[in-house]
């Protein structure tokens, strides 16, 4: 980012490294980062998992092991759709925050 | 005379070239006696140190046992050794069989295309979506857990990301220039696909394979850790590493720490192997 042609004008024309990160940096390093962060949404089950076995935390990880322990079909399969439900709202939040913070990037909009 | 004047200054960069080779050739050979070495371990070392010895139970690391014992005295270093052993070839198992499911998938997404290529990708798409631990423990359960189920569940969801790569693969050279001129000078296509694919392919899919392990070898010791893998009188790592949950609290941190840093060090060197067996066979890096 910082070694960019654009940033190098900015500096020569005496914008402040602040004023550069501000209206030249942040928009373009914040779109791989929501990418990450919205697909690393399913890492959040799987380490609640084991977290919650470590530490002996009652929640949905440890409700997904005594499920399955425990034999209880519906809440297993459950816990599965439900984490698919949350994983997919997670990205298509990402798809739909991608237009506007790089207004380059149009949905479906393929016909040009 | 010139030319033999000229030749010794090209030769200091050809001499580096195989200096690196070697150095490459060097960390697979040391990986792979490492990682063998534990794998063969309980053959070599047997049940020795197994036995219950009470007066010397909980004992910290010490010389005549570097990893410490547990509650029962039995020495933790051969028990940490068994048990990834026994983990390592679970996890080698379950990844050989991942990966030809996605080696074979990929090459059908990627030749014939079409609707075939869409259900893969759907397929694909569909595994990324699931928390990864949660459908473990789903297809675990479903077959039934147990060791079988292990190797099942391992099996069945690591294989998206190689068929991705795979497909990537055949998709890319299948489009290039002398592929496409290869056809037209009328190759048949096996030929095209022994002299072209393959090269590309193959090491695509032992790095995938050896990249896989890691994968493999840790979400089996997490399925053993909370309980829904092997059977608790096996000495897995991840059930060593369960059991010594209840008694990190008290104090024997080195019931956890050894066997952890051993798994972590294992994982570690196939993660080594694979990059460095990729640099050497990618046709791309290899002549660096």
């Amino acid at each position: 980012m910082l070694h960019s042609d654009y940033v190098l004008f900015a500096r020569a024309q005496g914008e402040s490294l602040w004023n550069i990160v501000r209206y030249h940096g942040f928009r373009n390093i914040l779109l791989p980062a929501i990418t990450l962060q919205f697909a690393s949404l399913s890492e959040l089950f799987g380490g609640s998992v084991l977290v919650e076995q470590v530490f002996a935390y009652p929640g949905l990880g440890e409700a997904t092991v005594q499920a399955a322990l425990r034999s209880d079909i519906p809440l297993l399969v459950g816990i599965v759709f439900f984490s698919a439900l949350f994983v997919y709202t997670g990205n298509t939040l990402a798809d739909l925050a991608y237009p506007i913070i790089d207004p380059r990037i149009r949905l479906g909009d393929c016909s040009v | 005379m010139r030319l033999t004047v000229s030749a010794p200054q090209t030769l200091p960069p050809l001499k580096q070239q195989n200096n690196r080779r070697k150095k490459t050739l060097a960390a697979i050979v040391l990986g792979s006696i490492f990682l063998l070495g534990i794998i063969v371990s309980p053959w070599i070392l047997g049940d020795s140190g197994l036995s219950t010895v009470l007066t010397q139970r909980n004992q910290p690391p010490s010389w005549s046992h570097p990893f410490g014992t547990d509650w029962l005295g039995r020495d933790m270093l051969r028990r940490s050794l068994h048990g990834l052993s026994l983990s390592l070839r679970v996890g080698l198992l379950a990844a050989s069989v991942s990966a030809l499911i996605g080696t074979g998938l990929g090459l059908v997404a990627g030749t014939v295309g079409g609707w075939v290529d869409a259900v893969v990708i759907w397929i694909i798409d569909v595994f990324f979506s699931l928390p990864h631990l949660v459908l473990l423990i789903l297809v675990a359960f479903a077959v039934g857990g147990g060791t079988r189920g292990v190797i099942i569940a391992v099996a069945l969801t690591h294989w998206t990301s190689l068929a991705r790569v795979i497909r990537a693969e055949v998709l890319q050279v299948s489009s290039a220039d002398y592929v496409q001129l290869s056809r037209r000078l009328g190759k048949p296509p096996l030929w095209i696909a022994r002299h072209h694919m393959v090269p590309h392919v193959v090491p695509q899919l032992l790095v995938g394979l050896i990249l896989l392990f890691p994968h493999a070898i840790l979400h089996e010791a997490a399925l053993s850790f909370i309980g829904i893998g092997l059977s608790p009188h096996l000495p897995a790592i991840g059930i060593i590493l369960a059991e010594s949950m209840r008694h990190l609290s008290t104090g024997y941190w080195w019931l956890g720490v050894m066997p952890g840093g051993l798994l972590l060090l294992s994982v570690k060197a196939f993660d080594w192997l694979g990059e460095n067996m990729r640099s050497l066979l990618d046709p791309k890096t290899s002549q660096e």
